[in-house]
């Protein structure tokens, strides 16, 4: 068994409450009796330089390839720190160091880590191993990172999918568990049997949170739905719902233990189990009961339901256990739209689902996706119409923030992908080094049975709602970052030859 | 047409709906009262009710409102409060108010911070016509 573990996190992950991931292994580390220390680097680096070079060096990480960034003033500072974390990290002489791959963004990050660690360690000193969605990054060479690095003999080890049981394993070096040094993963069944997540050294108050501390929960891991271009699928086959009663137990543990009363919710959908969403709430209202003071808030990705399957007593009581903000997945307002994109829900179940939601004061963040393949001119005017409509919400905070996001890309491994044939769908423009370099790649495409939705006119759409929506004053996030991303893809490839101009040829 | 409605967790014992100083409902015994109201704005309503010291929920048009938000004066006895054609328009102005407010201190200033975590500031005109001249190019 391993005897001292240090449990890292990386950026890019918000600052706002302690990554999820790092409090899962820290209660698997106690449950073995290993010590154990936790650092996130990412708060280190955050508190260890100013708000502006933070802001450079945290955004490069969103960077076509960061470490083409290298020369930069900012980079160079990043790799200061980095230094100086690792030496703080060796200090420690842990005999495992766990490094937490939130997503695609932290993937360059994990490089230099480990790359730095390697520089710094003695042989053999220490093993590494690397867990999280991110290690399947595809960033050299169309290498997964997590073989990269473990060719390159940069890590031991890694964990390829839910990490509870493996970590564990690995903890007690049986090395022989699916998805450790694989990718034959098995999803776990049960989520209700590990114990709650252990914030013991990470203390959600350290983060950069609004108004108070904040922990993320998980209610369930994978979807009910298969939306046609959502991949979550691919990483979650089954969708899997933990118990609401054992839900609301941890919510109260943490009340009790850590005093905090604000969570955020991981899951694809919280009311991905209506049973369980239903039972969670009225758990808490019993808690409430008993402990009037139990006053917390709680938001995450809901799915708007049709009528009558979520009913107004669910609202009232989900605004009462604390429901104050939704990430609803609307898409388009189209009805059209969403039955291709398997959405299961119609316009009136929006209007239910906002009047509810202004009932019981709880707001919304709209989550949309401009030019589906088969989105016609008449499905983008209902979108604009609906902006119109709904402005009220808006002023009223009831639709709290609208993302139009960056228009709809066709992402490996998604239904869309798969019916790539059904839709005539083609690149549109030429091989375009820029798009293989920008990793935008499910950009390029054009469906032949729709052929006046070009990549310039999903852009047009886009820009066209966001005037809209501006000047009714909707609440946009990142709108810059989205139009900057627009006027590099336009200039690259405004001069290149496009799929009927190769035809033509 | 506009609606207020009073809510309260139990029943009030009595709730008296005044719009513009004039008695426009009075109830007894009932947990949630709704009025519809077409008097011209700006309308001042004011509504006492009994228990004393509570917290009722108030809806305007349908939408819970947040106090603070809608300027809602709350005393042990009574809530008042002021309607206005731009009754909404202000009261996301208020909500912007208070979300760069809470920004950490170093982001309060900041556009990009503005742009990034509250969504304002969104218009960024000069860089959509450069998309509008790369689209007709």
């Amino acid at each position: 068994m391993y005897k001292k573990v240090s449990l890292i996190a990386l950026p890019k992950q918000d600052l706002l409450r302690p990554p999820a991931a790092i409090p899962i292994l820290a209660a698997i580390c106690e449950q073995l009796e290993i010590d154990y220390t936790v650092d996130d680097f990412n708060l280190w680096l955050h508190r260890s330089v100013s708000a502006d070079d933070w802001h450079n060096i945290d955004s490069n990480w969103e960077a076509v390839n960061p470490l083409n960034n290298r020369d930069q003033l900012y980079y160079r500072l990043f790799q200061t720190k980095l230094k100086e974390f690792v030496t703080k990290i060796l200090s420690t002489t842990p005999d495992l160091i766990a490094i937490s791959v939130f997503s695609f963004y932290s993937a360059y990050c994990v490089v230099e880590l480990v790359t730095e660690i390697a520089k710094q360690a003695e042989h053999n000193s220490v093993d590494i191993v690397i867990g999280g969605y991110g290690i399947h990054s595809q960033v050299f060479d169309g290498q997964a990172l997590s073989q990269y690095l473990l060719d390159q003999n940069l890590i031991n080890y890694f964990i390829s999918g839910e990490g509870e049981i493996a970590f564990k394993k690995l903890l007690t070096k049986e090395y022989n568990y699916p998805g450790i040094n694989n990718s034959d993963s098995i999803q776990i069944t049960e989520l209700d049997q590990f114990p709650f997540p252990s914030y013991k050294k990470i203390n959600p108050r350290d983060y950069n949170c609004i108004a108070n501390p904040e922990i993320m929960v998980t209610s369930s891991r994978g979807c009910v739905r298969n939306c046609t271009f959502c991949d979550i699928a691919t990483i979650w086959p089954k969708f899997r719902y933990r118990s609401g009663q054992r839900t609301a137990d941890e919510l109260y543990y943490y009340y009790k233990t850590y005093g905090v009363v604000n969570f955020e919710f991981s899951d694809s959908l919280i009311n991905g189990s209506v049973k369980s969403f239903r039972e969670m709430n009225r758990a808490i209202l019993e808690y409430k009961k008993i402990d009037p003071d139990f006053k917390i808030s709680y938001h995450g990705q809901y799915i708007c339901r049709p009528v009558g399957i979520i009913t107004e007593q669910d609202y009232a009581e989900m605004k009462s256990a604390g429901c104050d903000y939704l990430y609803v997945g609307i898409e388009s307002f189209s009805t059209n739209v969403r039955h291709h994109m398997v959405k299961k829900f119609n316009n009136d179940d929006i209007d239910f689902h906002l009047r509810m939601c202004g009932r019981y004061g709880i707001k919304n963040n709209f989550l949309m996706l401009v030019g589906y393949p088969t989105e016609t001119l008449d499905d983008h005017e209902q979108n604009l119409e609906t902006v119109k409509k709904y402005q009220h919400y808006a002023q009223a905070d009831i639709i709290s923030m609208i993302v139009f996001g960056y228009t709809t890309s066709i992402q490996e491994g998604t239904p869309l992908f798969h019916m790539k044939d059904q839709l005539n769908i083609v690149p549109e423009f030429e091989d375009n080094p820029f798009f293989e370099a920008a990793s935008i790649m499910p950009t390029n495409w054009i469906s032949l049975d729709n052929p006046t939705l070009t990549l310039v006119e999903r852009i047009r759409r886009w820009a066209e709602l966001i005037e809209l929506a501006s000047e009714l004053g909707y609440l946009m996030p990142r709108t810059q970052h989205y139009i900057s991303r627009f006027i590099t893809i336009l200039e690259n490839t405004k001069n290149k030859k496009t799929h009927y101009q190769l035809k033509e040829l | 047409m506009n609606t207020i409605e009073i809510t309260n967790i139990t029943p009030f014992e009595f709730v008296k709906v005044f719009i513009n100083n004039n008695l426009v409902n009075e109830t007894y015994g009932l947990s949630s009262v709704l009025i519809t109201f077409d008097t011209g704005l700006p309308a001042n309503v004011e509504i006492e009710f009994k228990p004393h010291k509570v917290k009722p929920i108030v809806r305007y048009n349908n939408i819970m409102l947040d106090y603070w938000l809608a300027n809602v004066l709350l005393q042990d006895h009574k809530i008042q409060l002021t309607i206005t054609d731009t009754f909404f328009q202000d009261y996301k102005n208020k909500n912007i108010e208070g979300r760069i407010s809470s920004l950490p201190p170093e982001q309060k200033d900041v556009e990009h911070f503005h742009d990034k975590y509250i969504g304002i500031n969104n218009q960024h005109q000069d860089l959509v016509d450069q998309i509008k001249n790369l689209i007709t190019q």
